[in-house]
Parts: C-alpha cells; structure tokens; sequence
C-alpha cells in the first residue's frame, strides 16, 4: 500500500508538464505558488481520520498469537513472589489468584499448576475470600468500549466515531448535479500558494469548527482533466486538482449549507460509492486500503 | 581431584533437585509475537505514510545521488604491483573532518521497471513490486530499538549498587537474557568503563552503568506505557528540549538518527511497574532513555523527531 500512495506521489511531483513554460513559478522551501491562464488550479485537501482501534486480527492470526502466548507461559520460569511481594500480603494472594485463573484461561480446567502459593479461595477467617472480594472488584471495573460503535449500527456516515479500525475520508456534497461528492476545493486566489489555497478552501467549505493538520506542503496526487466544451468558463480550457493530505485531530465538519451542503466520513470503498467514476479513477490511489 | 568430586557432585545435585522457581525447561523454541502491538499498528496504518510525504524529497531523472564514501587505497594496491600495500589496511583519510554517513532519502528510490507486456510473467513483476515495497518501508524513517541507560556514580565506590539499578531496568522492560529462545535478546547489560578519567574517578573496566536494548513488540510496549502513563503525568515538563537552530548539522549525534533524553527520579517512579508496589524500590535513580531510528547522515535526527512526535511525545525549543 505504501508503495502504491510514493508512486504516485512521485508521479505526481514528476510530471514534466504540470508547470508549463508560461506558469509563473516560484519556490518557496516547499511550497509552490503557481498560476495558469488557460488551466484553473485547483487544491484539494484529503481530510483523514486515522484508525483509532487495531485491527481485529483473522482467526487464523488470533489461533497463532494464543499459540505463541501459551508457549510463552509454558516455558517461562515463574515470577519469584518472594522478591516483588511480602510474604502473606494481600497482593501476593491476589497475584497468586489471578496467575491460576490465567492458567486456566490457557491450558484448561484440570491443569494445576505446580507451585502452591497461599491462596486463601474459602474465606475461612469468616470474612469475605478474596475470590469474592476479586469478584466485586470487577463488577466495579468500568468495562471496556464496545468495538462497534453505535454509529456503526445506526449506519451515521456524519459521526467520527464509526469504523474505528479504518482510515476515514471526508466527503463535501456540493448543490449540483453532476460530480457533486467531492473532496473540498477549490480554485487559486491570486498568487497564493496551493498547500495554504487547500487549507483555506477547507475552512471555507466545513466550518472552522476543525483542529487540522495537514502533512508537509507538498501535494500527494494529482487530477488533470478538460472541461466540457460547454461549460468552459472564464477562458479555462481544463482543470487541474492537486490533493493535500490531512488528519482531524479534533472538532467536526459543520458546513455552512450554501455552498456545501451534506458531508459524510467513509472509508475507501464507500468512497467509491458516492463519487463519480472518473474522479474514483483519479483518486483511488490515494486513499488506504487499511 | 577433590575439587573435581565436588564439581562433579554439583552437578550431580542439580541435576537431580528440581527448583520449579530456577527451572527453564531446555526447549530450542523461538517465541513469536503473542499479540498484536498496538503502536506498531498506529505506525503502520498512519505515521508511516506520513513520514513518507513529509521526508519525501524530489528528484528529477538527471539526479545522480551521492556516492557512499569509499575507502582510498595505496597506490598500486589493486593490481599487486605495491608490495608495501600487501596485507596493509587502507591509509587514514586526510583532514581532520570525519566523513559522515549519506542521509537516507525517500525520494531516491528508482522505481521498479514494471514491464506491462504479456512476455513477462506474472510472479516476477509481483516479486519486483514486493521488492520495491520492502526497499521503501526500509526507507521510510522507523524506529529500531530503544535503549534505556543508567550511569550510577555510587557504583565506582560501591559496585553492589548496581542490582538495583538492573532490578529496576529488568521491571522497566521485562527483559531478559536469551528470551524467547533469541540469542539477540541481551537483557540488562553491564556497563563498563572504557577510558581512565581522573576527574571522575572512573577507571578503565569498572562497571559504571547498565542498560537494556529493547527491539519489536517489547520496544512498542514500552512506548506506549512511556507516553501513556508517565509523560502526561510529569509535573512542569514542557517537552523533550530540541537543540538551539545554530547547532552543528554535521555533528555526531545530530547525524545518527538518535534522540535521546532523560527521566529524573521522579518521572521513573510513574511507570505502573514501579508505582504499583513502589516500597519495594527504595533506590529509584533517574535514567536515560534513546530512541534509534534507522536515519543516517544530515537531517537524521530531525526525522527521528518528526518520529516521535507521531508517537506523541512532545518536543520544545529552548
């Protein structure tokens, strides 16, 4: 996957014909600022919302990681209790609890481990045994977050929390027939340059209810097409689109239903169900497959 | 002889007395991963890509890169003509400036010839993609090992001080000598002194220090409890402090992709390991920790930040 995003942007940064003899080009560390009379540029930001779950691994993996961690707790020496708790104290007795759980969590019901630690499972001095106290204790434990989260169920392509394993992409849908899904854009004002044209177009078309960072200055794809013969407008025979990665780090799109007027979060796939199949070719590439 | 009959009735004993607290059973296993890191992930998923757009320097195709430094030879060396230059290493590189290593370069990467004609086959374009992937996550800056250190003072006058300094790096990192059946896991380590320095009564060969080299999951683990549990909890802790703009580009250390810093006594005392049954550790010292990345020559350093940063750890300027 990583090969496929440096390729293309490569490809993106390489081609000869992106600034032509007529741009005005300047270089500033890293930014490019350019201008084009008969081809509108246009900056796009790609804004991510990066996993925040690990993958749930196949079954096939999960067997291999029980496997190994049964091997691991076989052949391990076991902890000198003696060392890390004082004799008799109430930590030993609960580690010694929780060890022979976790044993037979591993190697099943009938295994007995072979060191007899003092465990005091009967409560004979009339109080409570630890194993009840241990199981109080754990009704108290907040449990852990589901990992689908309601969003996922209700189907709510607006919430970031949906999809936590995968890499999400913010989709802008403009009031307009045709390619209306698209990345937020826009066209360059004066002689800005693209990577500050792609955050702007950003503020402008979601809101600036958005903490955003976007990733270096330089563009990691790009779009070039030709306009209809039709809709040729202000003398631009085509467009080019330069993409810029971002990451929202906190805060949510809140567009301001003039120009933008309904977004959603998806991931790659979905992503290719709600934009046009020329742009998808475009920007497939782009977007990870994780 | 009777030193013989004892050492003989040692082993003899120990190999009958079974202790199931010192008992390793002798098993040629390699242990794999038994979980899947979660860092490891978040670097997989998002900080590589990343760092791949941000370190990502263009080239265009007349670019020649940098040739690795090569050792000059003697005159005639080559050929055998110079007796003198038989069984001689190279002479010394004149100068006084030491030639440093080649910065790593994503943007330098040739991009595979992927011919699209049906004569080729299949599996060999696959095999030269996958090639080309592996070169490129080599590339992409990623972090090798973190190494956590300790040089203790008292030890010169008192080397028992040491056991506590490896106690407390040994529950720090939960490593240990061979473990898992990989000879490369060395565990906590002795450190030695190299050099005699009057000024710090430190002589050559005295231990001085330990340390430990954490690799793979154990390294991402400790990662995550680093910045988890001890660094959002240190008290007026701006940030690891970066060195001031005008420092030397070329210096060692700001060329070997190392960054490093220190945790006081203090700071160490959060790490759960510790906190949970702190009475046990009556001298807790303070230690350093450096992060190596695989980034050599100018920059390196710099990219090892952007790193971290990904990681979450905090860098500020002075």
């Amino acid at each position: 996957m990583l090969l496929e995003l440096f390729h293309l942007s490569q490809r993106c940064l390489a081609r000869p014909n992106v600034y032509s003899q007529r741009t005005a080009l300047r270089f500033r560390t890293l930014a490019t600022e350019a201008s084009n009379k008969t081809t509108r540029i246009v900056a796009a930001t790609i804004l991510n919302r990066a996993p925040f779950l690990t993958p749930t691994p196949d079954p096939f993996e999960q067997a291999y990681y029980d496997y190994q961690a049964r091997l691991a707790r076989a052949i391990s020496s076991p902890l000198p209790t003696d060392v890390y708790f004082k004799p008799g104290s109430l930590l030993e007795r609960r580690f010694a609890l929780e060890e022979r759980q976790r044993e037979k969590a591993a190697f099943g019901e009938d295994f007995t481990p072979i060191i007899s630690l003092p465990v005091d499972e009967d409560g004979k001095g009339g109080g409570k045994s630890l194993a009840d106290q241990l199981a109080e204790e754990a009704g108290l434990e907040e449990p852990p977050q589901p990992r689908i989260h309601r969003a996922d169920k209700e189907k709510d392509v607006k919430s970031l929390d949906r999809a936590g394993e995968r890499n999400l992409y913010l989709l802008v849908k403009k009031d307009r027939k045709a390619n209306s899904w698209q990345f937020p854009q826009g066209g360059l004002e004066n002689d800005e340059a693209l990577h500050k044209a792609a955050l702007r177009e950003l503020k402008e078309e979601c809101g600036p209810n958005m903490d955003v960072w976007m990733v270096g200055r330089q563009p990691i794809g790009h779009y070039a097409y030709e306009y209809p013969t039709e809709s040729q407008r202000d003398g631009h025979l085509g467009a080019k689109v330069y993409f810029f990665k971002g990451h929202i780090l906190a805060g949510q799109c809140r567009p301001d239903g003039k120009e933008v007027v309904d977004f959603a979060w998806l991931t790659k796939e979905e992503v290719q169900q709600y934009v046009e199949p020329h742009y998808w070719t475009a920007i497939k590439d782009m977007l990870s497959d994780s | 002889m009777a030193q013989a009959a004892r050492k003989a009735a040692r082993v003899a004993s120990t190999s009958v007395l079974y202790n199931p607290q010192t008992y390793t059973p002798n098993v040629a296993l390699k242990l794999g991963p038994t979980h899947n890191s979660r860092l490891r992930a978040h670097y997989d998923t998002t900080v590589a890509e990343n760092l791949m757009y941000m370190h990502y320097q263009h080239h265009d195709a007349s670019y020649t890169p940098p040739q690795p430094h090569r050792k000059k030879l003697h005159p005639g060396a080559e050929d055998g003509s110079n007796p003198y230059a038989a069984n001689r290493p190279p002479p010394r590189p004149r100068g006084n400036k030491v030639p440093r290593p080649l910065a790593t370069n994503v943007g330098f990467m040739p991009r595979p010839h992927v011919q699209t004609s049906s004569s080729v086959e299949e599996g060999s374009k696959d095999t030269e993609l996958a090639n080309a992937a592996k070169r490129l996550a080599r590339t992409v800056t990623h972090l090798k090992a973190i190494q956590l250190h300790i040089m203790s003072k008292d030890s010169l006058t008192n080397k028992a001080s040491l056991i506590t300094n490896m106690f407390q790096l040994r529950v720090l990192s939960g490593a240990t000598k061979g473990e898992g059946g990989h000879t490369t896991n060395k565990g906590v380590e002795l450190i030695r002194g190299r050099k005699n320095l009057q000024q710090w009564k430190l002589r050559r060969g005295t231990p001085c220090g330990v340390k430990v080299t954490l690799k793979g999951d154990k390294m991402y683990d400790f990662l995550g409890t680093l910045i988890e549990f001890v660094l959002p909890r240190l008290r007026e802790w701006g940030g690891v402090v970066m060195p001031v703009p005008s420092a030397n580009r070329d210096s060692p250390s700001m060329t070997s992709g190392v960054v490093s810093f220190g945790l006081s006594k203090e700071a160490v005392e959060l790490f759960p390991q510790i906190e949970v049954n702190l009475d046990l550790y009556p001298r807790v010292s303070g230690m350093h920790i450096h992060f190596m990345s695989n980034e050599r020559g100018r920059g390196a350093q710099n990219k090892t930040r952007a790193l971290l940063s990904g990681f979450q750890i905090p860098f500020t300027r002075r």
